[in-house]
């Protein structure tokens, strides 16, 4: 069983912390991969990503200009990236859960915590190239299933109903005008994408 | 029975728009399965642990560089506390002293300089939190970043050391009694980290 050939995957390196990127970029050449493309910022990551079409972006969250979830939303735009469906790993000195969320919901693959490791780095890695995601579209969502699995029992509300959290009145309401008063409980649960 | 109003469809055009309460699933072009082994088949790869040893050996080798690199950040830290203070805390001297203080918490641990992170993390929850028409007290501001200048300059950020431990729990401790009285919730504790 071969492991999985790194040299001739490019990834793109976003990071306003020159000493993080010099960390980021030994990491992975210690991996094997070759071509590094670094930008300092969300709007270098950008034009680096449109110019270079990397195979994977890893960025921080927070840097001045554009920060990394503002690059994320721009990237999984369909109609205007030149790859939506690029693997992007979130690389962040955030570790609260709710920030982990965010940075699901604006289209991450992976979520990795600083302070780094070599090894949670290269399973970030393996996780994107290993097992690919499909991708989902809604009308507020594009970006990789966010379901880890998919639940055959869950009968729970849709989280892309848009009426499914609110109260019960305020949900038949809007259902009623929306398609004729169809019933949240009739749909088949199958996780919350 | 009404049909079911929540649709989920095979997408083919990823441009194309979707209605509200539908979802369309897309199979992502595959660029990266040419660089996993045919003949495995839908197997997983093999686990490259030579690749992660290689790498533990790189950042052993640019430890060597990270005094340096923590005292350019204790250099950038007094630098963004001076621009700030004299921009009366507020707009882009803010959010860079903000920014060096997030990116302290995020390096200092693998700079060697866990109880820095503390402070620095301690830091930035302070200036992200609390809005720009509420004063900090400019002794918890600086408490925090003397304490951090002081930790650099003795190599004493280590989590061994029960002087920085101690002054770096006191911060927080003071950081969280000052938000609660102004009604700021600092939130949970950060998740842990796997991996």
């Amino acid at each position: 069983m071969e492991p999985i050939a790194f040299n001739n995957i490019s990834v793109l390196l976003v990071d306003d912390n020159v000493y993080m990127r010099r960390i980021i970029h030994a990491l992975l050449s210690a991996f094997g991969i070759r071509q590094v493309y670094e930008a300092d910022d969300g709007e270098m990551g950008l034009d680096m990503f449109a110019q270079f079409n990397p195979d994977i972006i890893i960025t921080d969250w927070s840097m001045p200009r554009m920060n990394g979830i503002e690059m994320v939303r721009a990237i999984r735009k369909p109609d205007e990236s030149s790859n939506p469906f690029v693997p992007i790993i979130m690389l962040s000195g955030y570790a609260e859960k709710r920030r982990v969320l965010e940075a699901r919901d604006a289209g991450v693959h992976e979520f990795l915590c600083k302070p780094i490791s070599a090894r949670a780095l290269y399973l970030r890695l393996y996780s994107v190239i290993a097992y690919p995601r499909p991708f989902m579209k809604t009308t507020n969502f594009f970006g990789p299933d966010r379901r880890r699995f998919a639940n055959p029992l869950y009968k729970g509300p849709e989280k892309r109903d848009p009426t499914a959290f609110l109260d019960t009145n305020e949900a038949q309401r809007m259902s009623a005008a929306n398609d004729g008063g169809a019933d949240a409980s009739e749909q088949a649960g199958s996780g919350q994408p | 029975m009404s049909a079911p109003k929540d649709q989920m469809t095979v997408g083919k055009d990823p441009t194309s728009p979707v209605d509200k309460g539908d979802c369309a699933v897309f199979k992502a072009p595959d660029k990266l399965s040419k660089y996993v082994d045919p003949s495995l088949e839908g197997c997983p790869p093999k686990i490259d642990t030579d690749a992660i040893t290689r790498a533990e050996s790189a950042l052993e080798e640019l430890s060597t560089n990270f005094d340096a690199w923590i005292g350019d950040h204790a250099k950038q830290l007094r630098k963004a506390l001076a621009e700030a203070l004299e921009a009366g805390m507020r707009g882009e001297a803010r959010e860079a002293l903000f920014h060096v203080a997030h990116n302290l918490r995020g390096d200092s641990k693998t700079l060697g300089y866990p109880v820095v992170g503390n402070v620095a993390d301690s830091l930035s929850e302070l200036l992200e939190l609390v809005p720009e028409d509420v004063e900090i007290p400019v002794a918890l501001i600086h408490g925090h970043v003397h304490a951090v200048l002081a930790m650099i300059r003795e190599e004493a950020g280590g989590d061994d050391n029960t002087t920085a431990v101690a002054l770096a729990n006191v911060l927080r401790q003071a950081t969280s009694h000052w938000l609660e009285s102004k009604g700021l919730d600092r939130g949970p504790e950060p998740v842990a980290q796997a991996g």
